[in-house]
């Protein structure tokens, strides 16, 4: 049953998942384009043209962050729908049970969401690399050597645990928001708003447990380990803290999720 | 041997200081009967069926379908009508032929294909470019097509022109099958008196009677519905 | 078959009324089969186990028999038939005597008034 689930779950959502790829592409021929003229980049001698780079470039960003956020509110909206709207009588009715549904969609949707989070590191990688050939030509960074650059990596391996973070903290960042709208089913009233408030609450709560572990560790590494220029490499004890607080509110927002539609439901 | 629906000492409550929904309500059904679930709006009736088919949980008591509590294997054998809308707007009639009958192996396709053409529907229109009765007849068409063995219907004929009515309450004798039952929920008591075993009349969360209707009748000299609009009146 | 039911009175009382005069006007003729309870429930527009408790009756009363597998066929008993017939009639009779009694006619003239009804209706 599980399988079938996910095969509609499927058939709904690769045509938007298609969909934000596309924009994505769209976007990063823009970022590309832009990110190329910036050896002939000059504010005084042409305007005219640093303001289209500097516009691509910002179209580029807007778009890339909002089929980040898009497709999880699509995501999220779909999960409300399937769950708890009018469908959501024919969708419990099924012989299915809670846990295969909401399965169903994090696998599926959470397959999708991690690709495209892929596919944006990709075109980041690609716009960037070009912006740095652009502007001084004679350096060549191959693509491991920029990653561990930009996420203060110091050996593959941990470039590896950073690209696993982003995958968990995507899988994560999914389960928030179903969570959320599983708490929302417990306002009275306007349970559209009781999810938005419970995700606010609940990214919020993680923010401020990340910000009170991690700049305690963060400062006194700097103390004792800065180097005379300044330059300070992200330690990799800093993405094990991150990594452990998202799988603690991971798990903490999947039990939530399950005891809400498993022991608690209550169809409108 | 268990019957195919019990319902024992059930309570449904929304909040503590709140009178409950259902309030220690008690009934049995057993298989080949069709019965009529009626009380005015309010009564507890959409409460009493959500219970049944595992979509609200009861604050106590128990809901035994052939001596299971509801669950994967209940809604196998439960084919519900609700009283919404409730398949995807953008799927064709004959997606959401194909959906039933890749989750449910009871599934009669000849016979769905076999009632859409009779009420002449178009199996390649979607849901959401259907009329509201429309709409209401593939709904049902769905729910009757699968070989149940209790089929709830929610007020399966409010939305319905008259003529579809009468189409619907003989696709529901037509139906009829000694291994399995119908539990009907509707205000439209006249239209199904004749079609009804048994009925349960609920009021406030109570039952007020149960009893088969043809013992009424005999009892009281009344129809169902004169005896309705009596113990209901204003 | 015309199913008028009154939804005052028991269902299965009137089913069984309406299979009756089916049987002894020749509707359901002696040693045929009948219709399947379902079949009839639909026409009527009636619950089965209803329709089945008519047919119930009716067997008890020898007017149907079940075959197994076969169904359900009316009697090969016309004498039966013709008893039953005379049963129903007879009941009709005595309404109709009661009735024209209440309104004042003597037994005499009930029978000639019934004489001119039947001459006028033929020459219509």
């Amino acid at each position: 049953m599980l399988g079938k689930l996910m095969k509609y779950e499927w058939n709904y959502i690769y045509k938007k998942f298609l969909l934000f790829a596309g924009l994505m592409a769209v976007a990063s021929c823009v970022g590309y384009f832009s990110a190329a003229q910036f050896s002939k980049l000059d504010p005084d001698s042409n305007p005219l043209l640093f303001m289209s780079i500097m516009f691509g470039l910002m179209i580029y960003y807007m778009i890339l962050s909002g089929v980040s956020i898009g497709f999880t509110i699509i995501i999220g909206i779909r999960f409300y729908k399937t769950v708890y709207g009018d469908r959501g009588y024919l969708t419990h009715t099924l012989p299915v049970s809670a846990r295969q549904i909401y399965w169903s969609h994090i696998i599926v949707d959470g397959l999708c969401q991690i690709v495209l989070c892929v596919l944006m590191q990709l075109s980041i990688m690609m716009v960037s690399t070009r912006m740095m050939a652009a502007l001084a030509s004679d350096i060549t960074l191959n693509a491991s050597d920029f990653y561990m650059q930009m996420y203060g990596a110091d050996n593959p391996v941990q470039l590896l645990v950073v690209i696993f973070y982003s995958i968990f903290g995507t899988l994560v960042s999914l389960i928030m928001v179903f969570a959320s709208i599983v708490l929302g089913q417990y306002w009275k009233r306007h349970k559209v708003w009781g999810a938005v408030v419970s995700y606010l609450i609940i990214t919020t709560c993680m923010m401020v447990v990340s910000w009170v572990t991690l700049i305690p560790q963060f400062v006194y590494y700097v103390f004792n380990n800065a180097s005379p220029d300044g330059i300070v490499a992200i330690p990799s004890f800093f993405w094990i803290s991150i990594m452990l607080i998202s799988a603690v509110f991971g798990v903490v927002t999947f039990l939530i999720m399950d005891h809400g539609m498993t022991k608690r439901l209550n169809l409108e | 041997m268990s019957e195919l629906l019990q319902i024992e000492e059930l309570v449904k409550a929304y909040g503590k200081g709140q009178k409950p929904a259902l309030d220690h309500i008690s009934f049995t059904v057993g298989s080949g009967r069709i019965v009529g679930l009626l009380g005015p709006n309010g009564s507890g009736k959409t409460t009493l069926i959500k219970l049944i088919n595992g979509l609200l949980t009861p604050t106590s008591g128990k809901v035994l379908i052939c001596g299971e509590q509801p669950g994967v294997a209940s809604k196998a054998i439960i084919s519900y009508l609700p009283d919404r809308l409730s398949l995807p707007g953008d799927q064709t009639i004959g997606e959401c032929i194909a959906y039933y009958r890749d989750f449910y192996k009871d599934f009669d396709t000849e016979r769905a294909e076999q009632m859409l053409s009779s009420l002449q529907i178009d199996r390649k229109k979607r849901i959401k470019a259907l009329s509201k009765g429309t709409r209401e007849k593939v709904q049902l068409i769905l729910v009757m097509s699968r070989r149940a063995k209790l089929y709830i219907l929610d007020e399966p004929i409010a939305g319905v022109d008259p003529a579809a009515r009468d189409y619907i309450i003989r696709t529901i004798i037509g139906n009829y099958d000694k291994e399995a039952s119908i539990l009907l929920s509707t205000h439209l008591i006249s239209d199904v008196e004749n079609i009804l075993d048994d009925v349960i009349l609920i009021q406030d969360g109570s039952i007020r009677l149960s009893s088969s209707v043809e013992d009424l009748r005999e009892e009281k000299g009344k129809s169902l519905d004169a005896i309705f609009r009596e113990v209901f009146a204003c | 078959m015309s199913w008028k039911l009154d939804s005052d009175r028991p269902i299965h009382k009137q089913l069984l009324e309406v299979l009756l005069t089916g049987i002894v006007s020749g509707t359901y003729p002696s040693g045929s089969k009948l219709p399947s309870v379902r079949d009839l429930a639909m026409e009527a527009g009636v619950n089965p186990n209803t329709m089945q408790r008519a047919f119930t009756e009716l067997e008890q009363k020898g007017l149907v028999r079940t075959e197994r597998t076969a169904g359900r066929f009316v009697t090969d008993d016309r004498e039966k038939i013709e008893r039953s017939r005379d049963a129903i009639a007879t009941q009709q009779l005595t309404l109709f005597l009661d009735k024209m009694q209440q309104l004042g006619f003597q037994k005499k003239e009930i029978v000639s008034f019934v004489r001119s009804k039947i001459e006028e209706e033929k020459n219509e």
